[in-house]
């Protein structure tokens, strides 16, 4: 098989998935949609390990799996799809964790079953697309894409609040699109304008964008900030985030908080194609990081909510996650990524796991409920060992991304390049004491001390025999891969680690992209060569700052 | 070692086999071996102890000699930053690999008893296996990153172990608190790893330890804020894991655990890895003279203070805790005044004779159906003379008393602080042997009151503990069908006389008593010119003892040392002091806790109030409670009340924004020509100007 056709071959097999899972008859009651939606999303898994298997890791940086078609050639605007190590690597947990919650989702999902499944894998569709795109329109398609499945996702199966959650979500997360669609179609102008050619291609609004001003870049970069950061989210526009999680059912809000499609939309674009902007506002966003890793785990901690606690510390996670990227290390940049696929993992099972609690108990209030341990043992175990994940202990793969991260900020500013250092580090490293404590009390509480559990309706309270079950077999098989998956990245992360090396290098010096040719060449070797006076001129303060 | 291995590939699968037995465990407990969960832990455990004596045996021939490595894997590499999985053994690593496991294993055998019926069980051995296995990788480990896992590691087994009886209120919070306490301290470790790897680009022992970077002298005048800096965060990554003051309000409470778990871990293993770390990393902090000096003041401090806190505590687990507090302090001093191998060797009598006091007493606890307090029981010597025989030796030991170990190393210790170069020492060796008399003072409080006198025993005697894991629905059936398996809700009825207990409870102990009397004599006899066996085996470990740096960088800031450069008073002098006070101590003890208990009480009712302040552990606990968790809890409210109407509410005003323009410009619609062309062109000029500006 002609490999260049595996990320095609996974967006038609969701499509047609989806509307496969349409086209069953609604009833209530009935497993088969969710059955057929389960299938189908094992085949995208399947091309996954196949593509992870020809990947070629020395060459990470490159883009690998390429398939290029004309699509709107007046505009310049292309299907291109293909990966680098970066978006292999979040492909491949996009295709692993979607199958789960799918299956989480099969005896949960009480009506319009057909209807859910199909919004489910429409959003699988535009994930992959969207870790996938090469052409930024196309990126931007898919991006924005994302929000219809989960507008609807949340509408019509999430809480009592669902849809002023639904709506919230929606404002926030399109105004802040407009703005990235403006700044990305200002870059494509520029790039008609200076080089002759329209294109949307990565590589060449990569091209416009390095050649213009500071102030230009600033303005860009400002455009796509509001986007990103809403949809990261960063301090001060998250607050979305806890409403729509909360709102959310189990599934959807697990694909809402495992992809990382903020933080991957400002590593892939921001970073590399405005390096003088970047440079020039890192300080001030890495203090809105700082702020976002103290402020939301406080917030998190006095959360009752379980789902709550999760987005707070979400919100806290990401913003260690800019950080290290802002670093421009490639410690840093490796760390970056390395939270976008560990946290993804881990608060996954988290939130599978409240919605486990959830069923069993018809509450998520963290004052209903204690001693689980007790009751639910094989529940109470992954949850302790997520939680140890989330806590960054090492030999678990939480670890290894807050290490790299906080070293990579570190270290930053001196000759490892960028323009952060332990100014930066040390209160952002104050996160995994704040961090541990609001885990660990939501363990301690819910998990821990005397059995306490809600009366339900259904049975009376003196009949032992409609206690909760413990994990089902089903239950199991959601979370199981998981927990390997988190092991295994705990001890072994090395293969990926240094795969990201490349990819992560390309982004900290993004001149490997451009073709030194035309009139291109001065303008973004005038750009370079400011960086570069740019970095000298701090290192020695920076330096003599990290001996201090 | 084993066959078809090399030595070191033999080492390095020392930490392994108590990690199988914990998956084994793990995956098998709940449903197969349930009662039998101890097998695989102990035969673990036995396996790694084994290993480790060898490797005892092979450094003692030389049939190995000085540092010997073996890199596993690569872990973590990305950038210049590469962390492999790689060992670092040498005299150091091997002592303390065989006392850790050997005590391990003996401490393992007598859980088999002690938890027999739990319904636990395999939870237990799975941690306790755990913990082995992260502690032998902490001691194991050739770089900063890999200690970094054994360290947090075993505080992770440790929270574990601490909350074993999770149903428990104070279990939970007090394994809550040892996790965050060590937290602040392993967060100090990692800035400190930050900064090694910013200045010698490398985590690696031996690369950092003998580089010629540290004996460059342009190297270390350019780094010696740095390197300070790297002691200092070191340090405190060292008092959180051995609960030096301000971080040691943790082990108190960690009590909550079974009482084989404060035997291993809080009392002989886990909290002298601090100890470990520094002596490790000797040949850093010789540069960063200040900051060893500030480990042996607070050393002293610690141990001071925690044994006046253990003079008026009444649970019998808490006294020992507090007197680990006081023992550790002890070895924090010896490092202050660069003397490693008199740390090391206390770390290694303490090992035994704190497990032992540890074991005995859970023993009573076992007998006495889960009391400790020491004013309800008194003459149980009659009821259990085997552990009363042994928690004498361990009292003894702990007590310093001539001829016990623990007075040889203690002796160790103030010898050299009276003999050190550095001026305070002899303050440090003065306070020490202060202290030495309110330790055999509490020590012998304990044993005087529990041991001695007429036989009281409290009312729980001879029952089993309730268990802490019964679903509210099986006790319920249990006590209607009136069968109680083991490991459930245990009856009155089956109360029985209190004893020391099954042969894998005292045999143990025996062995330990026979260590806490022995060991001491290694650091006497036994070694090269007529001087210690421990001594002379540590003597290849690098800069163990401090050194002279090559030459003094800047007049005043840096001090050469060297162990013992000076006799101030002499070693035999010292010993006998000690020995007196230490005996004033015990007949002080036997007078009012034996002799006259009422003299006692008259003395606590006229100092009634210093009573209370160390009744009250200093109230260091009250002044973190409203000093930092509170203030912090209600920073934390506000933020949460400030995001839900502040940040969330300045969003949605800005999102109000355009229906609230179009309500303001309503009136400017007026629908005349004129006005619209004159706003538009007003509008394209401002836009023009903007561009203009901000493309210009």
């Amino acid at each position: 098989m002609n490999s260049n056709l595996l990320i095609p071959l996974m967006l038609l097999a969701t499509m047609v998935g989806a509307l496969l899972v349409l086209a069953v008859p609604r009833r209530d009651n009935d497993r088969t949609a969710g059955m057929l939606a389960f299938f189908v999303s094992l085949l995208p898994l399947a091309l996954g390990v196949l593509m992870a298997v020809h990947f070629n890791y020395q060459d990470g940086g490159q883009w690998q799996e390429v398939f290029t078609a004309a699509w709107i050639p007046q505009l310049g605007i292309r299907f291109s799809v293909g990966v680098d190590s970066i978006s292999l690597w979040l492909t491949l947990l996009t295709v692993v964790v979607t199958p789960l919650c799918i299956l989480d989702g099969i005896g949960k999902v009480r009506h319009r079953h057909n209807e859910f499944y199909f919004w489910m894998l429409l959003m699988y569709f535009g994930l992959i697309g969207m870790f996938c795109a090469t052409d930024v329109m196309l990126f931007y398609l898919f991006f924005e894409f994302t929000l219809i499945p989960m507008f609807f996702l949340i509408g019509i199966w999430g809480g009592t609040e669902r849809r002023r959650a639904a709506g919230k979500f929606f404002l926030y997360a399109f105004t802040g699109s407009v703005f990235v669609l403006a700044s990305l179609i200002y870059l494509a102008w520029v790039h008609d304008a200076k080089f002759g050619t329209v294109s949307f291609s990565l590589n060449a609004l990569y091209k416009a964008g390095q050649s213009l001003s500071l102030t230009q870049q600033c303005l860009v970069f400002a455009g796509l900030l509001i986007g990103f950061a809403i949809k990261v989210p960063l301090f001060p526009v998250h607050t979305w985030l806890p409403l729509a999680l909360t709102e959310s059912p189990t599934p959807a809000a697990v694909m809402m908080a495992t992809f990382k499609l903020g933080a991957y939309g400002l590593i892939r674009f921001a970073l590399p194609m405005l390096p003088l902007a970047v440079q020039r506002l890192t300080p001030l966003l890495a203090v809105l990081c700082i702020i976002s890793i103290l402020y939301a785990a406080l917030v998190s901690w006095v959360q009752k909510d379980m789902k709550k606690l999760i987005a707070y510390s979400l919100v806290s996670h990401l913003g260690l996650c800019v950080l290290a990227m802002l670093a421009l290390t490639t410690t840093g940049l490796t760390g970056s990524v390395m939270i976008m696929i560990n946290q993804g993992l881990t608060v996954a099972a988290l939130l599978l796991i409240i919605g486990m609690i959830q069923e069993r108990y018809g509450t998520r209030n963290l004052k209903d409920v204690s001693g689980l341990f007790l009751r639910l043992p094989a529940l109470g175990f992954f949850v302790g060992f997520f939680v140890i994940a989330t806590v960054a202990v090492p030999g678990l793969n939480g670890f290894i991304s807050e290490l790299l991260s906080l070293l990579g900020t570190y270290v930053s500013g001196g000759s490892h390049g960028g323009e952060l250092g332990p100014a930066y580090a040390i209160p952002a490293a104050l996160g995994m004491i704040v961090g541990a404590l609001y885990m660990l009390y939501w363990l301690g509480k819910v998990f821990f001390g005397p059995l306490e559990e809600p009366v339900r309706e259904s049975a009376a309270a003196s009949a032992p025999v409609g206690a909760p079950r413990d994990l089902n077999f089903r239950e199991w098989l959601v979370l199981a891969p998981l927990a390997v998956l988190v092991l295994i990245l705990g001890i072994y992360p090395n293969p990926l680690l240094r795969s990201l090396d490349p990819a992560v290098n390309k982004i900290r010096a993004p001149d490997v992209a451009v073709e030194m040719s035309g009139p291109s060449g001065n303008r973004s070797e005038m750009a370079l060569a400011a960086r570069h006076k740019l970095l000298v001129k701090r290192s020695p303060q920076v330096v003599a700052a990290s001996m201090r | 070692m084993l066959p078809g291995l090399s030595i070191m590939q033999s080492v390095a699968l020392i930490p392994l086999f108590p990690l199988l037995a914990a998956l084994i465990i793990t995956l098998s407990g709940a449903r197969v071996l349930k009662s039998r969960s101890w097998m695989p832990a102990v035969i673990g455990v036995a396996i790694s102890a084994v290993l480790a004596l060898s490797l005892l045996v092979m450094f003692q021939r030389r049939n190995l000699v000085g540092v010997q490595h073996l890199t596993i894997y690569h872990w973590i590499s990305s950038g210049g930053f590469s962390i492999p999985i790689g060992i670092y053994v040498d005299p150091l690593t091997s002592l303390f690999l065989a006392f850790v496991t050997f005590v391990s294993t003996l401490i393992f055998i007598y859980s088999c008893g002690y938890m027999q019926g739990d319904y636990g069980y395999f939870r237990f051995f799975a941690y306790m296996s755990l913990f082995v296995f992260f502690m032998c990788t902490l001691v194991l480990a050739d770089n900063f990153v890999l200690l970094y896992l054994g360290w947090e590691g075993v505080g992770l087994a440790s929270y574990l172990l601490v909350g074993y009886y999770y149903t428990r209120p104070a279990a939970r919070e007090a394994a809550k608190k040892a996790f965050i306490v060590n937290r602040i301290g392993d967060t100090c470790l990692a800035i400190a790893i930050f900064i090694i790897y910013l200045v010698f680009h490398t985590e690696t022992f031996s690369r950092i330890f003998q580089s010629n970077d540290l004996k460059n002298v342009g190297f270390l005048a350019a780094h010696h804020g740095t390197l300070i800096w790297i002691a200092l965060l070191l340090m405190f990554g060292a008092f959180a894991k051995s609960a030096q003051f301000p971080l040691h309000v943790w082990l108190p409470d960690a009590m909550e655990g079974p009482t084989p778990v404060s035997a291993l871990i809080h009392a002989a293993t886990m909290v002298t890895a601090g100890v470990y770390l520094i002596a490790r990393c000797m040949p850093l902090f010789t540069l960063a003279m200040p900051v060893l000096h500030l480990v042996g003041l607070v050393g002293c401090f610690t141990a001071f203070m925690a044994a006046t806190i253990a003079m008026c505590q009444y649970d019998m687990k808490r006294i020992w805790a507090y007197s680990t507090v006081s023992q550790l302090g002890y070895m924090f001093m010896a490092l202050g005044v660069a003397s490693g191998t008199a740390a090391v060797f206390h770390v290694f009598t303490h090992a035994f004779f704190k497990a032992l006091l540890f074991l005995s007493t859970g023993s009573v606890m076992h007998a006495m159906g889960g009391e400790l307090d020491i004013r309800k029981m008194s003459g149980i010597r009659k009821v259990m003379p085997i552990t009363a025989g042994c928690l004498l030796i361990g009292a003894l030991a702990l007590a310093g008393f001539p001829g016990f170990s623990g007075f040889f190393s203690k002796d160790e210790i103030l010898s050299a602080a009276m003999n050190a170069s550095w001026t305070w020492g002899p303050l440090l060796s003065v306070v020490g042997l202060l202290t030495a008399l309110i330790t055999a003072y509490y020590t012998f409080r304990v044993f005087f009151r529990v041991f001695m006198g007429n036989l009281v025993l409290p009312a729980t005697a001879g029952m089993h503990e309730p268990s802490a894991f019964v679903l509210p629905e099986s006790a319920h059936h249990e006590v209607a069908s009136g069968h109680a398996s083991p490991g459930h809700a245990d009856h009155q009825a089956d109360a029985h006389k209190p004893t020391d207990g099954s042969a894998a409870m005292w045999m143990p102990l025996i062995i330990l008593a026979c260590g806490a009397a022995l060991v001491g004599y290694l650091g006497v006899f036994g070694g090269a010119n007529g001087g210690g066996w421990i001594q002379s085996f540590l003597s290849p470990v690098h800069l163990l003892n401090g050194i002279a740096p090559p030459v003094v960088i800047t007049p005043g800031t840096h001090i050469p040392v060297q162990a013992v450069s000076t006799v101030r008073v002499a070693p035999a002098l010292l010993m006998g002091v000690s020995s007196v006070l230490v005996l004033l101590g015990v007949l002080v003890a036997a007078y009012f806790h034996w002799a006259n208990r009422r003299a006692a009480d008259a003395v606590g009712a006229a100092l009634a109030p210093v009573v209370k302040f160390l009744e009250n552990k200093w109230y260091i606990d009250e002044l973190y409670n409203y000093g930092l968790v509170q203030p912090l809890w209600l920073l934390g409210q506000a933020l949460s009340i400030f995001d839900r109407f502040v940040v969330d509410g300045v969003v949605f005003v800005i999102g109000f924004f355009p229906q609230f323009t179009g309500y303001v410009l309503k009136p400017t619609q007026s629908g005349r020509l004129r006005y619209y062309g004159i706003g538009m062109i007003a509008g394209v000029a401002v836009v023009i100007l903007g561009v203009l500006y901000l493309l210009r």
